[in-house]
């Protein structure tokens, strides 16, 4: 393949290491930008190389921002007993939009998962434990994935806590809202079951 | 259940195919490397998702399809069930040429599914040559037949394998790791849960189903041998500590606990057992870095008056008992069903032709669609052949007479 010029297949290559880019799609990028005009190529240069130089990692709770301490950590207005524990940055977004928690959190940044190399000591445990030491935390929010990984690191976390007098919540597993029971698979359902509230008002 | 109408698109060595069928005895005939077994292949992968042959689902693509720019394969067929006219559609699109990735769709009655809510739908069963083997293989090979055999009776059976496979790895990844890099042994036990919880449901399903396949295995083999052995099945679930027989007291059972005439073990008895088991080698586990109980490491044992056949037996008798579990294998499922599956039999038995009769006429009862293959349809005992339809297979061409 000689006859591309090697800065295009620079770029086609850095496009592809991306999550959800395959060689294909990496190469349609490229040509896009070829012809794109100056001032479009140059804002996305400048946006790329902007993220890097202006985030921060929060150093209390891990999430990423362009302050440290992050915008919701010094923000004294919210509830400062309360810890919900995510895997990702994204999770604190989602959980933000829902406009439902008013207390802090702390980012993980990935589960434990030995296949891909990741053990408790790689992810930001320790630091939630040392929280929990000298923070006024009365409830910790378990709110990692309810995928395999997930559940293992929110037993993990719940062991490493457990002898330190806080509450220990895990997120609830469920029925989608606006689903139909009928088509819900039986893992779902059964969990549903399980976890049945109160009917309350 | 038998297809009425199949058509073949880009599928092995079949650009396109369109035929028609009815139940009853279908030969396909022909030269080697024509497409015989690639036909009953495709049977095989429309009811199981799954590939006997291909070790990549992009092998099942035509070759050609691929460098057309054209890169699927798509099996459709009619089968008519005691409910009804069915249509089941796979699609399987390689999405990415050079990394040989694959992506399968699935309609069934136009309604799109996902893998395991579909397996089961059309049961089929195959024999191959190599299944005459079966009782001469590995446990894994075994193991492998089971599976397959019990996910088309138990959807949750398959998604329990499914995800008892998943934390099997996680958990031989900690404990791989915590032997290079050392760390919290603690860690193992995260998985214990998940791996007990679907780990028992793997076991008591098998159990179940060794039992039933027994019972009905034991008449086949009597009528096969005219009743002079006696063949039974047991299920071994295994505790690996060294050699085979060594350590073999697995999950604390005696064998006999396990056979048709001792008692079945609940799910909530086999949890606990599988709990406290996994806290009794943990020790072991850390040493040599591996999951060393569970189902992944279990067996099946088939004996012949009391004697071992994968051990002790001639190559004869391996035969006949794998063809006794293959003939409870169609009864099962016809009886878990409430109709036949459809049989598929690849050059089965070829060279011994009283044997293939034999096998045929335990086979070929009222509403049962087999499709065989065979290098030479003269070899067909003639009362066979006036009652089959036979086709002749050219580079991936059905040619009739």
């Amino acid at each position: 393949m000689s006859a591309i010029p090697k800065a295009v297949a620079r770029l086609i290559d850095e496009f592809a290491k991306l999550p959800g880019v395959g060689p294909k799609t990496a190469s349609r990028l490229t040509f896009y930008l070829l012809r794109a005009p100056e001032e479009q190529v140059q804002a996305l240069a400048d946006a790329l190389y902007e993220l890097r130089r202006h985030l921060v990692t929060c150093s209390r709770c891990f999430n990423i921002g362009e302050t440290n301490p992050c915008g919701i950590c010094s923000d004294t207005s919210r509830d400062q007993a309360t810890v919900c524990v995510v895997e990702e940055p994204l999770d604190v977004i989602a959980i933000e939009r829902t406009g439902a928690y008013k207390g802090l959190y702390h980012v993980l940044h990935g589960a434990i998962s030995p296949v891909d190399g990741i053990l408790p000591q790689d992810l930001r445990i320790r630091e939630l434990v040392q929280r929990v030491k000298q923070e006024p935390i009365e409830e910790v929010i378990l709110a990692t994935n309810p995928t395999l990984e997930g559940e293992a690191t929110a037993e993990y976390i719940a062991r490493q806590l457990r002898s330190h007098g806080v509450r220990l919540t895990r997120l609830a597993r469920g029925l989608p809202m606006g689903g139909d029971l009928e088509y819900a698979d039986e893992v779902t359902l059964s969990r549903a079951l399980q976890g049945r509230s109160e009917w309350h008002q | 259940m038998y297809l009425t109408e199949y058509r073949l698109t880009n599928f092995r060595n079949y650009a396109r195919l369109e035929a028609h069928f009815d139940r009853g005895l279908i030969v396909l005939y022909g030269q080697n490397a024509q497409g015989k077994t690639n036909f009953l292949e495709s049977i095989a992968f429309l009811s199981t998702a799954r590939s006997v042959h291909a070790r990549r689902d992009a092998q099942l693509v035509h070759f050609d399809a691929a460098e057309d720019g054209l890169p699927f394969a798509s099996l459709e067929a009619v089968v008519q069930r005691r409910d009804g006219a069915h249509r089941a559609r796979m699609i399987v699109n390689l999405s990415d040429v050079e990394q040989q990735r694959t992506q399968k769709t699935i309609f069934w009655d136009e309604q799109r599914l996902t893998i395991l809510d579909y397996i089961g739908e059309i049961t089929t069963v195959l024999f191959l040559p190599q299944d005459m083997s079966l009782i001469a293989s590995s446990p894994a090979v075994r193991r492998r037949y089971l599976n397959l055999t019990i996910c088309q009776i138990d959807r949750d059976y398959c998604r329990d394998l499914a995800k008892y496979a998943e934390v099997l790895q996680q958990r031989n990844a900690t404990l791989r790791m915590l032997q290079e890099r050392g760390g919290d042994p603690d860690v193992v036990a995260l998985w214990d849960d998940q791996l007990v919880r679907h780990g028992a449901y793997v076991i008591v399903r098998r159990q179940q189903i060794i039992a039933q396949l027994d019972e009905i295995a034991a008449r086949m083999h009597a009528d096969l041998t005219g009743g002079r052995e006696r063949l039974h099945m047991q299920y071994m679930p295994r505790l690996e500590l060294g050699p085979r027989n060594a350590h073999q007291l697995s999950l604390g059972f005696t064998p006999e606990m396990w056979g048709v005439q001792g008692s079945l073990l609940s799910l909530d008895d086999v949890e606990t057992r599988f709990r406290e088991e996994l806290t009794a080698v943990r020790v072991h586990e850390l040493e040599r870095g591996m999951t060393l109980i569970g189902p992944h490491r279990d067996d099946v044992r088939f004996l012949v008056n009391g004697v071992d056949m994968t051990d002790f037996g001639s190559r004869g008798q391996q035969r006949t008992a794998a063809l006794a579990l293959k003939l409870a294998e169609v009864a099962l499922l016809r009886d878990k069903k409430g109709e036949a599956p459809i049989l598929l039999l690849d050059d089965v038995m070829s060279e011994l032709d009283h044997e293939r009769r034999r096998l045929l006429s335990h086979l070929l009862l009222d509403d049962t669609q087999v499709f065989m293959t065979t290098t030479d349809p003269n070899q067909l005992a003639p009362d066979v052949r006036a009652n089959a339809r036979l086709i002749r297979v050219e580079q991936g061409r059905f040619i009739e007479e």
